[in-house]
């Protein structure tokens, strides 16, 4: 077929969306006046009755007139008309803005044409080369962050405005030929004109589903309200939503009349274009093979669901065949692959050392920017500048920054070389130990993650540990760009690493607490602790166990550690009774967790009374060790108020 | 290097995607060119046959070496 064919077999379609568009009205108009009816039926019917009764037969004739009013009628058609068209012409004039409207209302993340990352690169470079294979201007490019599902899709009224959406899932999982299947499949959308009619339903759509989704909406919220007039919102939420499903069912027709054949002709198209159908193969049966399949977790993926390459919504199984937007993944695979076995391949992720084809050379020698243990007046300083750094400390922290050997600054950059660095961070120091977690962490990874990790470990004994948490900072934001399951192997193996000795020390500790905290947020969809505490009384505890902790790790004897509590007690204005050093039992990593945690609800002058109490704490023997710096970097991490390294003055 | 590799795969691959989507366009005009009933408005106007894009020489066709 041709492309001009094509687009008349697209206009042909339009009709037909016109045709059931009229129809879902109608029903929705239809069903709006019964239920009209019965609630103004009722008196009318009763008050027939009680003429029955009375024997005044001749007004009987009216109970048949009943089931037709003309007020009640008209009351329904307006009704139905006013929240269909409004909700149809406002999300029509929402898309008149094209493609990259649909492409953010989904969720989607612009894809930055200069992207450096590896995988968003090669994604721009594939949608390039379509382009130029297809003859269609090479659209904009969006990445759908939160969804593990391998799925894509094209929207746009013309192809000038046309955009390209791929989820996390399609960027990760996918090889290259793959990727260039889904791309190519898209991009004939694009040129045959289905992404113009798929706009145009999404519009219309929106109108017939909005009775069902207020309807949703209204009882969802009576669940949540108060007891009052509960009843009442979620009857006439559920009528709504009665009637909605009116709408939803020749909805759903639309959508896959207008969708289901043209994704064969896409896929063929995606074939003519690659001139390869084992990549286009290989990308259907990964997503039959995937845990996630190819659906979204987006609520609106459901007014959407046509423009997808496969089904992004899962349905009941009573309906599918008449609802389908997609053909099943089975026929597609076996059009363009007949002697298909059926078989599903397990989709696994990609290696952590995959594509490092050498391993990094040893680093060259540099200098130790921590040669010198820092002084009081270098933490009070430190303290005094959180928020704000000094110019030596900026200057400082470019030197820093300079002493870290090439091999850390380029490991920092590389979500492969990061998490190895982060594993290596966390090897045990003990032979015997080490062996073991490096053979879990072959099982858990690969032999080339594991032997990375090493050679990261032994590099990382020299380092101080100050460098080692500026490492960390470095790293974060490459971690953050891991999907979702990578993300979760990543934790996994962390977790084994630091349980695998039976006990967590303290720098350990500190790490992992960086990158959950830093992490979560992103993974987990974390927002910020909101405020809980006000006053101090309510967090005596924690601070005695943050401040006791502290004391002891700078302490080499009890009456030490005794002494400097006593000096951070002081400065937080704490009671005699609450003036007495913890036990260690006490000051387990749980309750320091717990205490960084319940601190983190802290108002800011609860937060700065104890950053100062703690700078107390360390000062109170004039000197401040490797370990007290680290801890209270990490305590200060913790409660968001990051506190700068510390550095003498000169 | 990942990237080095990813960028001559993605010229390399435009190369060819270029010379393909030319020589699609070439098929369907010289299609069009015999087919009734363009073919006569082709003929009345002498509309030459369009020649596919080939590379003869054998080096040129060798894929190229990278070595790192």
């Amino acid at each position: 077929m041709d492309f001009f064919e094509e687009q008349v077999v697209a206009r042909k379609r339009t009709r037909r969306l016109v045709v059931l568009f009229m129809l879902a009205v109608i029903g929705v108009i239809a069903a709006v006046y019964l239920l009209a009816m019965i609630f103004y039926g009722f008196g009318a019917s009763d008050a027939a009755g009680i003429r029955y009764m009375t024997g005044d037969y001749d007004n009987l004739s009216q109970r048949a007139l009943a089931f037709w009013n003309p007020g009640v009628f008209l009351f329904s058609l307006g009704s139905t008309a006013a929240v269909v068209g409004l909700g149809s012409l406002y999300k029509i004039a929402q898309l008149r803005a094209g493609g990259p409207a649909v492409a953010l209302g989904l969720g989607g993340r612009r894809v930055d044409p200069d992207s450096t990352k590896l995988e968003e690169r090669r994604l721009l470079n594939v949608v390039e080369e379509m382009a130029i294979a297809s003859g269609v201007p090479a659209p904009e490019v969006y990445v759908l962050d939160r969804e593990p599902g391998i799925n894509a899709f094209a929207a746009g009224n013309t192809t000038s405005d046309a955009v390209i959406g791929v989820t996390q899932g399609t960027l990760h999982l996918l090889r290259r030929d793959e990727l260039q299947g889904v791309i190519a499949h898209e991009f004939s959308h694009i040129l045959n004109g289905d992404s113009r009619i798929n706009l145009r339903a999404i519009g219309l759509l929106h109108g017939i589903f909005l009775l069902a989704l207020i309807g949703r909406f209204l009882i969802r919220g009576s669940m949540h309200n108060g007891k009052k007039e509960r009843g009442g919102v979620a009857a006439i939420g559920l009528g709504l939503l009665a009637i909605g499903s009116i709408g939803v069912f020749f909805g759903r027709m639309i959508q896959s009349s207008i969708s289901r054949q043209r994704e064969l002709l896409a896929d063929a198209s995606a074939v003519q274009f690659t001139r390869d159908s084992d990549g286009l193969v290989g990308a259907l049966k990964k997503i039959g093979g995937a845990s996630s399949g190819s659906h979204l977790e987006t609520p609106k993926a459901d007014e959407a669901s046509h423009i997808f390459f496969s089904d992004a919504v899962r349905r009941l199984r009573l309906f599918t065949g008449l609802f389908r937007t997609h053909p099943p993944l089975g026929d597609r695979i076996r059009k363009l692959e007949p002697n298909w076995d059926g078989e599903f391949p397990e989709v696994t992720l990609p290696r952590i050392a995959e594509g490092l084809s050498t391993p990094p050379g040893p680093p060259p020698g540099d200098v130790n920017a921590f040669a010198e243990a820092p002084t009081e007046e270098a933490v009070s300083q430190a303290l005094e500048h959180i928020g704000s750094p000094r110019p030596e400390q900026i200057s400082f922290a470019r030197s820093l920054h300079a002493a870290l050997p090439e091999l850390w600054i380029h490991a920092v950059h590389q979500a492969p070389m990061a998490q190895a660095m982060i594993f290596g961070l966390l090897l045990a120091q003990d032979e015997v130990l080490r062996g073991t977690e490096l053979i879990r962490l072959a099982d858990l990874t690969d032999a080339n993650t594991a032997d990375l990790t090493l050679r990261f470990h032994s590099e990382a004994a020299e380092r101080s540990s100050a460098e080692k948490i500026a490492l960390v900072d470095m790293a974060l934001p490459t971690l953050r760009s891991l999907s979702l399951d990578e993300y979760e192997r990543f934790r996994e193996v962390v977790g084994s690493l630091m349980q695998s000795d039976r006990r967590i020390d303290l720098f350990e500790y500190t790490l992992s607490r960086m990158i959950r905290r830093h992490l979560a947020r992103q993974f987990a969809g974390a927002g910020p602790t909101p405020l809980r505490f006000r006053s101090l009384r309510s967090l005596l505890r924690d601070s005695r166990v943050l401040i006791a902790t502290l004391a002891r790790v700078g302490s080499r004897t009890e009456e030490d550690a005794e002494r400097a509590f006593r000096h951070g007690a002081q400065t937080l204005q704490l009671k005699e009774a609450a003036a007495l050093i913890l036990p260690p039992a006490e000051c387990t990593l749980a309750a320091i967790d717990l205490a960084l945690e319940r601190y983190d609800a802290a108002s800011p002058a609860l937060k700065r009374g104890l950053m100062l109490a703690c700078a107390a704490t360390v000062m109170a023997d004039d000197k401040v060790t490797d370990r007290e710096a680290e801890l209270i970097r990490a305590i200060g991490d913790a409660l968001d108020c990051p506190v700068p390294p510390f550095v003498q003055s000169r | 290097m990942m990237q080095l590799s990813e960028e001559l795969s993605t010229t390399e691959n435009k190369i060819s995607f270029a010379r393909q989507a030319f020589n699609d366009a070439v098929m369907r005009y010289n299609n069009r060119c015999e087919m009734v009933p363009s073919n006569l408005v082709a003929s009345m106007f002498g509309f030459q046959r369009a020649e596919f894009f080939e590379v003869e020489d054998e080096a040129e066709r060798a894929p190229v070496k990278v070595q790192f």
